[in-house]
């Protein structure tokens, strides 16, 4: 491999580490531990939404859908306890699963691109939320499941960190030891060729959608226990910064390289710029402006791409 | 531009050489693809350029075009020398190159086609002047006899013709630029190209030296191909020229120049075809689709079983549908059991493994890893409850390398960076780790170089040797024929009656040509 290739490799954590360290000088409070918590809080709902999209990018397609299923999981979940007990937040994770199974059946059964039917869908899934929710925010009181995820742990630890570890650790390991996940990467890389080497192609992509909206139903219920409330457009948000982080990260949109160790790099520089431009005051009119900057700086370093016949569409 | 472009026609005085390359060498970080290579095309030459994969004639052909720029090195055309902008300043100066991957837009009627990159010649505030355009199409092909209207849209040919257009590009764009002596660089010109689609090209090919004054640089691996058609013939190994003028070129003598040793007595290994065939591996019957109609066979195990046909006959859409992957009706078995519903998945389990004529497209994965792309289609065997074993697989995989001699020996290099016949034997030992027990491969000897058709040919029997069923489509009719114990040709769908190939009676050429139209 040659250097470039390498510092391209390297970009999205050497930039995480800049950010860092421009931070701990320019201001006193960055590299504090409430600081640092704060970072992990803000970093954890983020991160777990990304892992769903990393795996959809790395078979090639697009979930717009992300945030509209992340709020409408949360609200079907806070709906449910009164009615089930506590248990009923379980539900999220499914009804973020069948958001899942519609984008995939829809795009790997019956062929239409990812980026139309999650467009659909992403409207689709706001309008369900807005009629369970009613349109108002829901009080998020739930103490069993507020104490596995709310609140500190070890003297000052978020546990909802500890939640956001466990997701990253799992993913890794499933992207990289799992047939499944290994899969992944050939449907991503050439779906023709995996397909003709005895991979069910058709299934596998429906079962990443399905994971990854199984995933996005658990950040949406860790959202919601983390701002005590589950509201239509909670999830919104999300959609740009998962994908943002996930190729900040350096995944390819093009499928097939990438995965969940890259995203959480894409993650931290996110959630560090946000949180050092708040620190530092800079003016909320440019913060978002900036980190449009950086995404696209990022990517121009990352990708590496020299060969004059390569086409970019 | 104007200039530059009649510059190139008006070298008066006719200089005996063409073109004159001297020193021209190229790296490519520590590689180095061309060394010190000098050599001249005379006039209306054909030059003949051979070499195994990775000897540098890609890299050559593109230097030529303009595409790359060599590190040291003089170009000298028409006695001046020039250094080349990019491939736009090649074409002005009269430099043409028909690619091999073919490069028309096919949305385009033929005649936007041929004047591709040049409609600011045929253009007034941005509108074109599509009547001065057909004109100059309609004139060009009907000189070079070729009957196509230029009003057709190029998507709606067929790959044989589309070559035949590439070419009659470079006839309408010398013609607008006024290049008095054209040179025409021909990349695998042929590769896709059988029967009388072949002989159009051979005539195409000899009007442009005789009428329109070209000069050609030739490059392929059909070597019986180069010395048809070369006046002078190149041999290029390991980014040297070994000879820049063979004397007295035969097949053997370029093959050893090429390869540096003797090419063996037994290149398909004839010797080790199998009398008899067992039991059927593979037994098709009615099976039918939009390319072939009812055709019927079986291949027993052990045997080598051939299928010809033109590009179009219909033989590629007959190899995918028998593995799957295109709609067929009717029966197919495959080791007894009916599957003609199944997915590719179902027959792979069944012991059936494809080697496809698109090896981009559907073999391997171009951006993945040897280990990853060697071990796609047995992950199942290597796993378990859902966990691949990475040490099983890393074993398997530099057992494979070993043994079909994949460079670089090392199973993490990435696949779209090895040469096309190394990518060939990844595609194959894909299927060898499974040990088949039906083998369907397409052209398996397409853009791969002398030394690793040797290889290949070797493998097949070796699987036919252990009992594996073997489907052989090809284009390649020589190849066809020696490979196989009886072949079958397609012609427009329909599947012709066996010929038989016993080892020591192969059929000849001329003989069976015939049953392909």
């Amino acid at each position: 491999m040659n250097r470039l290739a390498v510092l391209g490799k390297l970009t999205p954590l050497l930039a995480a580490l800049a950010l860092f360290v421009f931070f701990s000088v320019m201001h006193d409070a960055f590299l504090t531990w409430p600081n640092i918590w704060n970072i992990v809080r803000q970093s954890s709902v983020l991160l777990i939404a990304a892992m769903g999209t990393t795996f959809i990018i790395l078979i090639g397609a697009i979930d717009l859908s992300v945030g509209a299923t992340m709020t409408l999981a949360a609200i079907c979940a806070i709906t449910l306890v009164p009615v089930v007990g506590e248990a009923g937040i379980l539900v999220g994770l499914l009804v973020g699963a069948a958001c899942g199974l519609f984008n995939g059946v829809l795009n790997a059964v019956l062929k239409l691109p990812s980026f139309l039917v999650t467009l659909g869908s992403l409207f689709i899934f706001q309008s369900l939320g807005l009629i369970v929710s009613g349109g108002r925010p829901i009080p998020w009181t739930t103490p069993i499941s507020s104490t596995l995820a709310g609140g500190v742990v070890f003297g000052s630890f978020p546990k909802i960190g500890l939640w956001a570890i466990g997701v990253l650790v799992l993913c890794a390991l499933f992207a990289k030891f799992t047939r499944f996940g290994q899969t992944i990467y050939a449907i991503g890389d050439n779906e023709r060729t995996a397909r003709m080497s005895g991979i069910f192609t058709t299934r596998l992509k429906v079962l990443t959608f399905v994971l990854a909206g199984a995933i996005s139903g658990l950040a949406g219920i860790l959202l919601g226990i983390r701002t005590f409330s589950a509201s239509p457009g909670m999830g919104d948000p999300f959609l740009l910064d998962t994908i943002a982080a996930v190729v900040l990260g350096g995944t390819l949109l093009t499928g097939g390289v990438g995965g969940p160790l890259r995203t959480v790099l894409g993650v931290l520089v996110i959630v560090i710029l946000a949180n050092g431009m708040t620190l530092l005051q800079v003016d909320p009119f440019f913060q978002v402006g900036i980190r449009g900057a950086v995404v696209i700086l990022a990517v121009l370093i990352t990708g590496g791409r020299r060969r004059v016949d390569e086409i970019v569409k | 531009m104007a200039s530059e472009a009649s510059r190139a026609g008006t070298a008066s005085g006719g200089p005996s050489a063409h073109l004159e390359l001297k020193g021209v060498t190229k790296r490519f970080g520590a590689v180095t693809a061309l060394d010190d290579v000098g050599f001249d095309i005379p006039l209306g030459t054909t030059l003949g350029f051979v070499g195994e994969n990775g000897a540098g004639k890609s890299t050559l052909m593109n230097i030529l075009c303009g595409i790359q720029r060599p590190d040291a090195g003089t170009f000298v055309l028409h006695g001046e020398p020039v250094v080349l902008a990019g491939p736009r300043d090649a074409v002005l100066r009269g430099i043409f190159r028909v690619y091999q991957e073919q490069s028309l837009v096919s949305v385009y009627p033929i005649y936007q086609n041929l004047l591709l990159g040049l409609e600011d010649r045929f253009s007034r505030f941005g509108v074109l002047d599509r009547r001065a355009m057909r004109a100059i199409a309609k004139r060009v092909l009907g000189d070079l006899e070729i009957d196509l209207a230029p009003d057709v849209i190029t998507g709606s040919l067929n790959f044989g013709t589309r070559q035949l257009v590439e070419i009659a590009r470079v006839v309408a764009q010398s013609e607008v630029l006024a290049i008095r002596y054209p040179l025409v660089l021909l990349d695998e010109p042929t590769a896709s190209l059988s029967g009388p689609e072949l002989d159009l090209f051979y005539r195409i090919v000899d009007r442009l030296k005789t009428r329109y004054r070209a000069s050609i640089v030739f490059v392929s691996h059909r070597l019986e191909e180069v010395l048809r058609l070369s006046d002078r013939i190149v041999v290029l190994k390991d980014g040297r020229v070994v000879d820049r003028d063979v004397s007295e070129p035969t097949e053997g003598k370029l093959h050893r120049l090429m390869v540096g040793r003797e090419r063996l007595g037994d290149f398909y290994a004839v010797g080790r075809q199998r009398t008899s065939a067992g039991p059927p591996v593979l037994r098709v019957a009615g099976f039918t689709s939009d390319a072939f109609a009812d055709v019927a066979f079986e291949v027993g195990e052990g045997e080598v079983v051939g299928i010809g046909g033109l590009v179009q006959s219909g033989k590629t859409e007959l190899g995918l549908a028998l593995f799957g992957v295109m709609e067929a009706s009717g029966s197919v078995e495959i080791a007894g059991v009916e599957v003609s519903r199944a997915s590719p998945a179902a027959r792979i389990a069944l012991g059936a493994g494809y080697v496809p004529l698109n090896r981009h497209r559907d073999g391997v994965m171009l951006g993945r890893s040897n280990l990853e792309n060697i071990a796609l289609p047995s992950l199942d065997r290597f796993s378990r409850g859902g966990i691949v074993s990475g040490r099983a697989v890393r074993r398997m995989a530099e057992a494979q390398i070993e043994r079909l001699n994949i460079r670089p020996r090392d199973p993490d290099y990435r696949t779209g960076a090895l040469s096309g016949g190394n990518q060939q034997k990844v595609v194959l030992a894909k299927w060898l780790a499974r040990e088949p027990k039906l083998l369907v491969v397409d052209n398996p000897t397409r853009g791969v170089d002398a030394g690793a058709k040797e290889e290949i040919y070797r493998l097949l029997r070796e699987l036919a040797e252990r009992g594996c069923a073997i489907l052989v489509i090809s284009d390649d009719l020589v190849e066809l024929i020696e490979l196989s114990n009886r072949l079958f040709f397609l012609s427009s769908g329909r599947l012709s009656d066996p010929v038989p190939a016993p080892a020591e009676a192969k059929p000849r050429e001329h003989d069976i040509v015939s049953l392909m139209f």
